[in-house]
């Protein structure tokens, strides 16, 4: 809803505790005649200062424009002259937001009876606290009659608050009602009118703000009367301003907020780290940033920045992510079925949402831990009605890293090193049209000559040189043109490289990404909205690459991978893959929402259209508290990559790879805070490519996963998720149908984090998973040209499994307000019980004995962070 | 270009953190450079890369460490390679090889081969074999080979008993069609039987030498290798604790290091050869198991002093053998063996 008129709202004065003054003197001790003395000086007779006339503090607008809504303290020590007046107001403890100010500013204005002192005034200094709480709603709406829109007059509106509080009021003449004075949050409004049917909704209001609603109810004859396509046509459909987050157009849509991203303890507050933690996502290797939604490979699932593909998410492939947590907005996540504005994959989405730089003035932060150095500063430039933010990251961790490899043995020319950027300058166009141009990249380097290596692996040794990045300059545009119309583009283009050598090995490849999204939003009708869309990537590419044979599936490699003669392939082209797309979002009837959609892709590479069907179907059983029954159907395909159709490493002719998502699940919301999902997933997977052998793999993946989740408040956010799955691959037709690496029968993560005060904030992690798969190997065969034992593998693959893992992870953060800032530290502790994970298995030289190879101990990890 | 990095971004760091878990033993396994069993170490043929027509020698180094031999190792050699398997798998071999000892005029070699009968396998340290004047042609041809070629699988098995055909896993590509068998015919595996195989390559104008090995550097003194490639015994001394360690590594000449024209850089610049130096022992230990010697765009990684490795003598007195391999990674290599008596 927008804020049409904001209210200033008096801020309640508080006095905090008795005055005291600094020139009175000490008090005297008493005594009795009998011990008077001669000449005793007699005490003098004091009186603390006395509140004549406070205007009040405001609740300051910066907090607001900050999300801010808290309930806050500001101590002052106050100055106080012989007249009563104000002379210096200071804060004692600050908290920043712009309460500081509006206490100082309000506190200047304060008019004292002075002190006195055996009946003079005198100056003094007092204690004065100044609480604001944040500025009350205010609910408005009008209610008029569907046929005509006439206003209903005396129409009983009923609005109820979360814990069941209600208040009543009736409309007017022109069918208005207002409630004023309700606290922030989200409410249940009845509407309850003479002769016509009762309408029901939600409505969210945030401080100070005005939420306002047109309904527009029907005569309950023709609602009797009317057949029932006409029923859902004279639904009471309303025209709302703001009501709420609008449902997605997925089946399942998973948002973390920036506190969540910030304080999951285990993920040093990386925000794509924190997905790890939801539901359908399979618990990755250590340190690995894997995302493997509902049974698919990692590759399946795909990474956006504002709706621009990027190839990578996380430095040295999973140290931390690319982009910092402290630019998100928001991250989506989609672990299927999701919209057809998304294709060429077939697992799951991440979209990375960057945040619109801060516009009231300049902010900074600067944040250091082990592994890296961050900052930021955003702000507006001038008064030009642009805003920026820069930021940027660099590892520090090559400076002990270095000496360490070179301890162990290796010369090390480049440690291995990250750093990445983002900068933005965004400007709004209008109330609702903005601009914003974004320029972001990362790159990860490394320089290592191994001069030793063991008797397993002999052929392990040698230059080992990595160079892997990208960078993007993106456009984004916005303009709701009107109720009716919304226009949404971003394009970019970039380059991604990746570069490897290993001895006489190597893997080069680079492209020169050009992609663009142009999607526009018409609502047709009061029930119908559509989006249309076009999805554009081209890519021209070279890959050189030289490279021993790779071993097709069900095969062991044929020997160590520099004992055979590489082979070499060197290529320039181009990908192109435009696509067109379609979305119908339809409200038929009450709490239903149905979304069918079309996709229409095109491969140059295998020179075929991809058509992907999609439907979505919402229906809301219940609406306060809300319960909604959802499920969804749809095919989604992925094109062959260049390297899986290249004609000497990959297969060509290879199509696209399929997968049909089916889900069905049930959502509600027990309070504002609390709500619950189930959801069962069942994904048919066709045309996997299988290594030599062409497009002839398939799959089954299916399970079911739980989430019950506490959303942020004041204090305290928390979720348990719990995940049963099962994925299975046959590499082709007659081969036995085997479990995937990628399965994981079961994953529970249980997370909760609770702000103690004072700048004290605890949490923990609990994690409870089924191992990862893995294949037995056995004495084998001895590899005379390398000096290596080769191991007997158990066939098929990933017929074994690893034991359970479970650990408890544990952070705890504290921060010390500052008038010009934040300093933040925190500890966060990886496997606090210091459990024997298992991550795998070690064999000796020749694999007649093995071991398990553990998981990271024990592992805390300390951080730093100073805020302005 | 779709996700062109995400799935092979891990591959830097996996192969540091694969050479970091790697660079020694972990704890509770035994170093797999300490003879204690029978072990082949290593094969070297006279031409790692051949001509077709050429006969090719293969001299196999294998020693037999174990504390109790009931019966002596044997080297046996399958009599016939295994010619252009496919997808180049040493495995593709072992079908062939099964048809052939039941009598099957089949493999391994292709239709027209003799049978094979394991009771007359040749036996010894060296075998010689022709290369068919069609080892090239019959290869499929493999896009993005620097040059067409030919592929000879030579197998050999170091076994302290007799062999016998076992029948294959049908569920298993890689199941030994061979096994090992002792007097009471009680399957015999990883401390008395090795099965190997080497493989010889055939290219019509490329060619491949073996890395020579002038002299093993002890401590900075020059020892020359016999025609045996002996080199003369090292007098140690025992010890425990803190002891008197050696410095020991081979002398390759940088002429060994050959160009490799299969092999180039991101610019297209033609690579070298990776030639590396293995050490093995019965007796005391060594601080790395392999050392780097020349690296292909590198180049020499030092002098013998850079590059030698540690040698530590045992606790108790005896005598043993050290040997030093080398290989490049073009199927050459070359041995020295250090007898060793400690006092």
């Amino acid at each position: 809803m927008p804020p049409t008129r904001p209210r200033r709202l008096a801020a309640r004065v508080v006095r905090f505790a008795a005055a005291f003054a600094l020139f009175v003197a000490m008090p005297a001790r008493a005594q009795t005649p009998s011990e008077a003395a001669p000449a005793a000086p007699a005490a003098p007779k004091i009186t603390v200062p006395v509140l004549k006339t406070d205007e009040g503090a405001v609740y300051p607008k910066q907090a607001l424009d900050e999300g801010f809504a808290e309930a806050v303290e500001v101590p002052l020590v106050l100055t106080i002259d012989v007249t009563g007046a104000v002379t210096d107001a200071a804060v004692d403890h600050p908290v920043g937001h712009g309460f500081d100010e509006a206490a100082v500013t309000a506190a200047r204005k304060l008019l004292f009876e002075p002190a006195t002192r055996n009946g003079q005034p005198v100056a003094s200094r007092t204690r004065f606290v100044y609480r604001f709480t944040p500025p009350p709603a205010v609910l408005t709406g009008r209610v008029v009659t569907l046929a005509g829109e006439r206003p209903l007059d005396g129409a009983r509106v009923v609005v109820r608050d979360a814990a069941g509080q209600e208040r009543w009021t009736t409309t007017d003449a022109d069918g208005a009602w207002r409630v004023d004075h309700v606290p922030a949050g989200t409410y249940h409004v009845a509407i309850d009118a003479a002769g016509m049917r009762p309408h029901e909704a939600d409505v969210s209001v945030k401080p100070g703000e005005e939420a306002g609603a047109t309904d527009r109810l029907e005569p309950v004859a023709a609602a009797l009367t009317a057949d029932a396509g006409a029923a859902a046509a004279a639904d009471d459909v309303e025209e709302v301003e703001v009501r709420g987050t609008k449902p997605p157009r997925e089946v399942t849509k998973r948002t973390l907020e920036q506190r969540e991203i910030n304080r999951i303890p285990g993920t040093n507050g990386d925000a794509l780290r924190s997905l790890q933690n939801l539901p359908g996502v399979g618990r990755p290797p250590a340190l690995a940033g894997l995302l493997i939604v509902r049974g698919s490979a990692p590759a399946d699932t795909g990474y956006f920045i504002d709706g621009t593909p990027v190839p990578i998410v996380y430095h040295f492939g999973g140290l931390s992510s690319v982009v910092p947590t402290e630019v998100l907005d928001r991250i989506d996540f989609y672990p299927g079925n999701f919209s057809t504005q998304y294709g060429r994959l077939m697992g799951g989405i991440v979209d990375v949402a960057l945040a619109d730089p801060k516009k009231d003035k300049i902010h900074g932060f600067v944040e250091a831990d082990l592994i890296d150095v961050r900052g930021l500063v955003q702000g507006p430039i001038g008064n030009s009605g642009w805003s920026f933010a820069l930021a940027g990251r660099r590892s520090w961790f090559d400076v002990w890293l270095g000496p360490v490899l070179q301890a162990a043995g290796a010369g090390v020319s480049v440690a291995p090193v990250y750093y990445d950027y983002q900068a933005l300058v965004q400007r709004d166009l209008g109330k609702d049209s903005s601009i914003r141009f974004a320029f972001f990249g990362t790159d990860d380097r490394l320089d290592i000559l191994l001069k030793t290596a063991s008797a397993g692996a002999p052929t392990l040794t040698g230059s080992i040189d990595s160079h892997t990045g990208f960078w993007r300059g993106q456009v984004l545009y916005k303009n709701r043109f009107d109720a009716k119309t919304e226009l949404r583009v971003v394009a970019a283009a970039g380059e991604d490289y990746f570069d490897f050598d290993l001895a006489n090995l190597s893997f080069h490849v680079v492209d020169w990404p050009i992609t663009s999204r142009v999607e526009v939003a018409e609502k047709l009708e009061k029930r119908l909205t559509m989006n249309v869309g076009l999805d554009f990537n081209y890519a021209p590419y070279t890959i050189s690459v030289q490279a021993p044979p790779l071993p097709q599936p069900g095969e062991p490699p044929a020997g160590p991978f520099t004992s055979r003669p590489p082979l070499y392939t060197h290529s320039t082209s181009y990908v192109f893959q435009p696509a067109v797309y379609a979305e119908w979002e339809a409200t038929p009837w009450t709490g239903g929402r149905i979304v069918p959609g079309l996709r229409v892709d095109y491969a140059r590479d295998t020179q075929s259209w991809d058509l992907s069907p999609r439907v979505v179907v919402r229906q809301d059983i219940t609406r306060s508290p809300r319960t909604t029954i959802k499920g969804g159907a749809g095919l989604f395909t992925e094109p062959p990559s260049p390297q899986q159709s290249n004609s000497v490493f990959g297969t060509p002719g290879l199509v696209s790879q399929r997968a049909y998502h089916y889900d069905v699940g049930v959502e509600r919301e027990f309070t504002r805070h609390i709500e619950a999902s189930v959801e069962g997933f069942y994904k048919q997977l066709d045309d996997l490519v299988t290594q030599g052998l062409g497009s002839v793999g398939s799959g089954v993946i299916y399970g079911a996963e739980t989430l019950i989740r506490y959303k942020p408040d004041d204090r305290f956010f928390g979720w348990l998720a719990y995940t049963l799955s099962r994925s299975e691959r046959r590499d082709a037709p007659g081969m036995p149908l085997r479990l995937s690496q990628y399965d994981e029968t079961h994953i529970l993560t249980l997370i909760g984090s609770y702000r103690l005060g004072d700048g004290w904030e605890f949490g923990a992690r609990y994690r409870l998973t089924s191992g990862y798969m893995y294949t037995p190997s056995n004495y084998g065969y001895f590899d005379e040209n390398a000096s290596s034992y080769l191991a007997l593998q158990t066939q098929p693959a990933f017929t074994a499994r690893l034991p359970l893992f479970h650990s408890l992870d544990l952070r705890v953060d504290k921060s010390w307000k500052a008038w010009w800032g934040t300093i933040g530290i925190y500890l966060d502790v990886l496997n606090v019980y210091n459990n024997a994970n298992v991550a795998g298995i070690s064999y000796d030289y020749n694999s007649t004995h093995q071991s398990f190879a553990n998981d990271l101990p024990i592992l805390p990890s300390f951080g730093i962070r100073v805020e302005m | 270009m779709k996700r062109a990095c995400s799935s092979r971004l891990p591959v830097a760091m996996v192969a540091v953190a694969a050479w970091a878990s790697s660079s020694c033993a972990p704890a509770g396994f035994q170093d797999g450079n300490i003879i204690n069993s029978v072990r082949i170490l290593t094969s070297s043929s006279d031409e790692p890369y051949a001509q077709p027509g050429d006969t090719v020698t293969t001299q196999v180094l294998a020693y037999d460490a174990r504390p109790v031999k009931p019966e002596p190792m044997t080297i046996y050699w399958i009599p016939i390679p295994c010619m252009n398997p496919a997808s180049d798998a040493y495995y593709a071999c072992f079908s062939g090889l099964l048809a052939a000892g039941q009598g099957d005029a089949g493999a391994p070699s292709g239709a027209g081969a003799p049978a094979i009968d394991l009771s007359k396998l040749p036996t010894g340290k060296s075998f010689a074999f022709s290369m068919p004047s069609t080892a090239i042609s019959m290869h499929t041809p493999v896009p993005g080979s620097a040059a067409s070629y030919g592929l000879a699988i030579l197998f050999n098995i170091a076994c302290a008993g007799h062999l016998e055909f076992v029948p294959l896993d049908p569920n298993n590509i890689q199941s030994p069609p061979i096994g090992c068998f002792d007097a009471q015919h009680t399957q015999l595996s990883a401390p008395d039987y090795v099965f190997g195989f080497t493989r010889v390559y055939a290219y019509a104008t490329l060619t491949n030498a073996n890395p020579v090995i002038q002299s093993v550097d002890l401590d900075g003194t020059a020892l020359s290798l016999a025609a045996d490639t002996t080199v003369p015994v090292l007098d140690v001394t025992h010890c425990t604790g803190k002891c008197k360690t050696n410095r020991i590594g081979p002398v390759v000449p940088a002429s060994s290091q050959e160009p490799d024209p299969a092999s180039h850089d991101a610019q297209g610049n033609e690579l070298k050869e990776q030639i590396w130096a293995e050490y093995f022992s019965t007796i005391g230990t060594f601080s790395d198991d392999v050392r780097l010697l020349y690296d292909p765009s590198a180049g020499s990684l030092g002098a013998p002093s850079d590059t030698d490795d540690t040698y530590t003598p045992p606790s108790e007195p005896g005598d043993g053998f050290l040997w030093i391999v080398v290989h490049d990674n073009r199927g050459g290599a070359s041995w020295a063996t250090v007898p060793v008596h400690v006092e």
